[in-house]
């Protein structure tokens, strides 16, 4: 045993020093600002060769399935026209809903309410592990991005948010990482509680809203949206359904099961919201 | 100049990972390129260049995962050098010996993440995830290995030889 730590001396101390030294950097990660140890040099080397990767995978599985699926990629087209007309429509409608909403308004002199401002952006490379969930996009500080975005699907539901920023790319810490936390709220307007809404370790497809208080307000089916309470993200942005609601912490509070309201394996593009 | 073949090798190995294999899980799991690279690396190289290498490819990891930074460091290190022992010890004629060194580098590395990282170490549902995440990764690993090796054991016999 002696000889063994004899023989290999220097990388036991190597290894040492290289755990003490990375612990360190988890430590002070929170007071140093991201970036100062050159990852995003890394990134953005690297991101021309994922973008060029990416897009060649892209584009073969998009011929592939138009080839493969052509009578269904057809009628998915026919049934895409009827259901753009009718939405045209609906736009219309709309627009005459809207003016008379900004005249009752105006007649109210109620707060404006500001629609946020959208980015969008591509995916270019997924997470390195099996335990983490994280999404590289091909937009970074150079289109203003910043840390703490929130990244949404074109039809409004959280994916997740934006970690670190390089020149040209981002990373995206999705909503089903076990590291992700956002304050959540329960939209039904006779409930309005609210409470943590994290990612788990253990289920990839499952987020968990934890610290609902005992008694609240809380049933299967709920939608859950962001909360809005800190000053870092928006508010009413969905994240996901409740499945399930729990005892915990032996019944002095609750919490619940959430099934995001989209697939986080499948999406290709995203929207960054620069600004709310 | 060999060296700088290695690191292109895990270059590759990690851009292919990131924007390739990733997006095609496999049982709801991604194979694990870099450390199936390291490890062969090591074993027709020795420990110290399995070192550099495993350093290397674990901080590339970890820069393109999230969660806990450097985990993926210190496991891909560590067997980098312990299977750098084996060169010249395995008969390297025989693929099945690397695939299996593989498919046992797997486990260590996942044992490895879990236990150094204290979010996930105490959770008795993640030991749980762990244990039905193994079996798709091992296989996964384990055929990616059978294609991968041969091209290194011919590029290595052919253009690498010291």
């Amino acid at each position: 045993m002696g000889s063994f730590f004899e023989q290999h001396r220097r990388f036991i101390l190597v290894l040492v020093l290289l755990i003490l030294f990375l612990s360190l950097i988890n430590l002070v990660e929170i007071i140093i600002p991201a970036g100062i140890l050159g990852e995003g040099l890394v990134a953005d080397l690297l991101s021309p060769l994922l973008r060029g990767v990416s897009s060649i995978r892209s584009s073969f599985t998009g011929a592939a399935s138009v080839v493969f699926n052509y009578k269904e990629t057809r009628e998915e087209n026919i049934n895409l026209i009827r259901e753009n007309k009718k939405l045209k429509w609906q736009l219309q409608e709309l627009a005459e809903l809207s003016k008379e909403n900004q005249r009752l308004r105006e007649l109210l002199n109620f707060e404006q309410r500001d629609s946020f401002q959208f980015l969008g952006a591509k995916v270019i490379g997924r997470s390195a592990s099996n335990w983490s969930e994280v999404v590289t996009i091909n937009r970074g500080s150079r289109s203003g991005l910043e840390p703490k975005m929130l990244v949404v699907t074109y039809n409004g539901h959280l994916i997740g948010k934006v970690e670190k920023v390089s020149a040209y790319s981002a990373q995206v810490l999705l909503i089903t990482d076990y590291s992700f936390t956002i304050g959540g709220l329960v939209s039904r307007e006779e409930s309005r509680e609210i409470g943590i809404v994290q990612g788990t370790a253990d289920n990839k497809e499952l987020l968990r809203m934890d610290k609902l208080p005992w008694d609240a307000d809380i049933i299967d089916g709920d939608e859950i949206i962001t909360s809005g309470l800190s000053a870092d993200y928006p508010k009413g942005i969905s994240i996901g359904e409740v499945q399930e609601v729990e005892a915990e912490d032996h019944g002095l509070s609750r919490s619940a099961v959430l099934k995001p309201l989209v697939d986080l394996r499948t999406f290709e593009e995203v929207l960054v919201i620069t600004d709310f | 100049m060999r060296d700088l073949i290695y690191i292109l090798m895990v270059i590759i190995a990690l851009i292919l990972q990131v924007a390739y294999f990733s997006f095609y899980p496999l049982g709801g799991v991604i194979p694990d390129l870099l450390l199936i690279i390291v490890v062969i690396l090591a074993l027709f190289n020795g420990f110290r260049h399995g070192a550099y290498l495993g350093f290397l490819a674990g901080l590339l990891q970890d820069l393109f995962s999230g969660g806990l930074f450097g985990v993926n460091i210190v496991s891909k290190l560590l067997l980098g050098y312990t299977f750098g022992f084996l060169k010249q010890k395995i008969y390297y004629r025989n693929f099945a010996i690397p695939v299996a060194l593989v498919i046992l580098a797997t486990v260590i590395d996942q044992l490895i993440f879990v236990i150094l990282n204290n979010k996930l170490a105490f959770n008795l549902a993640v030991w749980l995830r762990l244990r039905e995440l193994l079996i798709p990764l091992l296989i996964y690993n384990a055929l990616l290995s059978i294609l991968i090796y041969p091209v290194i054991y011919y590029l290595q016999r052919k253009y690498l030889q010291n």
